[in-house]
């Protein structure tokens, strides 16, 4: 599904 | 066995270690009764009853062979709050609700515990943990804070890094659960948001997003305050440069804790930014600038502090059963 925007933070 | 005397009740969880057993150890000392109620233990591990009727209720809590009753409870250390932990034998489709029901309980135990002193009262420390609050009362008292943007607008998001001059970090106003998926934790630090990041920020539609300038630093600093004491730890910036962005993330070579002294404005502006939000004690984050400047990052009203009872001596248990132990109003 979607990613939002602070996940590529984790 | 039933504990017969008066208790403090150290309100924790199973996988807390050091600074609650200084603080019961401290506590000992000092000839009070501590008792340890680890709250991801109920409903497994822990037993507790609450008995209503018309004339009077009654409640007690069972751990470890151990019992007593919140009418013995005199003062409360409200350390952690942790999910209760379940089993896997329990069928998964009643796991929610046997989560939620035991939540709901310990919520209501706690209001039969609403004589006794709290350091710090569940609706403070509620109150207290909203970071768009503290940056504004931390402007309110004086403090200076970063230049901060929250926003689920793509357009706004890239504005503000023009506005920073491309020196921006992000995060979130809230914890990430403890475990997104099991055997394993992901964390979201304070991160550098880099130009090519953006190129993505319609996504923020989805959840919105806390951006700041990043403030150059020569320090951090973890300042926690109990009861009107100041205790202090520093980090040199250039001894983590990998991290350059959040000491707290494992794995980062922090060097070692240092002492510090907060000048005495900075202190006062503490002192009047804990009065307003009630609260005994607080774990701060502060940056020093290379031209000495203090900023305020955030509070942790539940925060740590262990590091620096270990690595400096800091008396911070014994500061907090004095907290504890000092009588109403005084």
């Amino acid at each position: 599904g979607v990613i939002p925007f602070f996940a590529r933070f984790l | 066995m039933h504990l017969s005397r008066d208790v403090v009740l150290l309100i924790t969880h199973s996988g807390d270690f050091f600074t609650i057993d200084r603080v019961a150890e401290s506590l000992s000392k000092k000839g009070v009764q501590p008792f340890r109620l680890d709250t991801d233990k109920f409903p497994l591990e822990v037993q507790l009853t609450a008995h209503f009727d018309k004339s009077k209720s009654y409640h007690t809590i069972e751990c470890n062979n151990h019992s007593i009753s919140t009418e013995q409870v005199q003062v409360v250390w409200m350390r952690r709050i942790w999910e209760p932990k379940l089993s896997q034998e329990l069928a998964p489709k009643f796991r929610e609700a046997c989560i939620r029901e035991s939540q709901a309980t310990l919520d209501g135990f706690w209001d039969s515990l609403k004589e006794a002193r709290w350091v710090d009262n569940l609706e403070r420390i509620d109150y207290a943990s909203n970071k768009l609050r503290q940056l504004r009362i931390a402007s309110e008292v004086g403090f200076v804070i970063p230049q901060t943007l929250v926003t689920n607008k793509a357009q706004a998001a890239r504005e503000f890094f023009q506005q920073v001059k491309g020196k921006m970090v992000s995060k979130l106003l809230t914890a990430l659960s403890r475990s997104m998926e099991a055997n394993s934790s992901f964390f979201l630090y304070t991160s550098i948001v880099k130009e090519e990041d953006l190129q993505d920020a319609e996504s923020l539609r989805y959840c919105p997003m806390v951006f700041q300038e990043q403030i150059p630093k020569q320090q951090e600093l973890r300042v926690v305050y109990v009861n009107g004491n100041v205790f202090v730890g520093a980090l040199n910036a250039d001894m983590y440069v990998a991290a350059k962005v959040d000491w707290r993330k494992p794995g980062v070579e922090v060097g070692a804790w240092q002492h510090h002294q907060l000048p005495d404005e900075v202190i006062r502006r503490l002192k009047a930014f804990m009065g307003k939000f009630g609260l005994l004690f607080g774990a701060l984050d502060f940056i020093v600038t290379p031209s000495g400047e203090y900023v305020f990052l955030e509070i942790n009203p539940v925060g740590e502090w262990g590091m620096l009872e270990k690595d400096l001596h800091l008396p911070i248990a014994s500061a907090i059963a004095d907290a504890l132990l000092q009588r109403k109003n005084e």
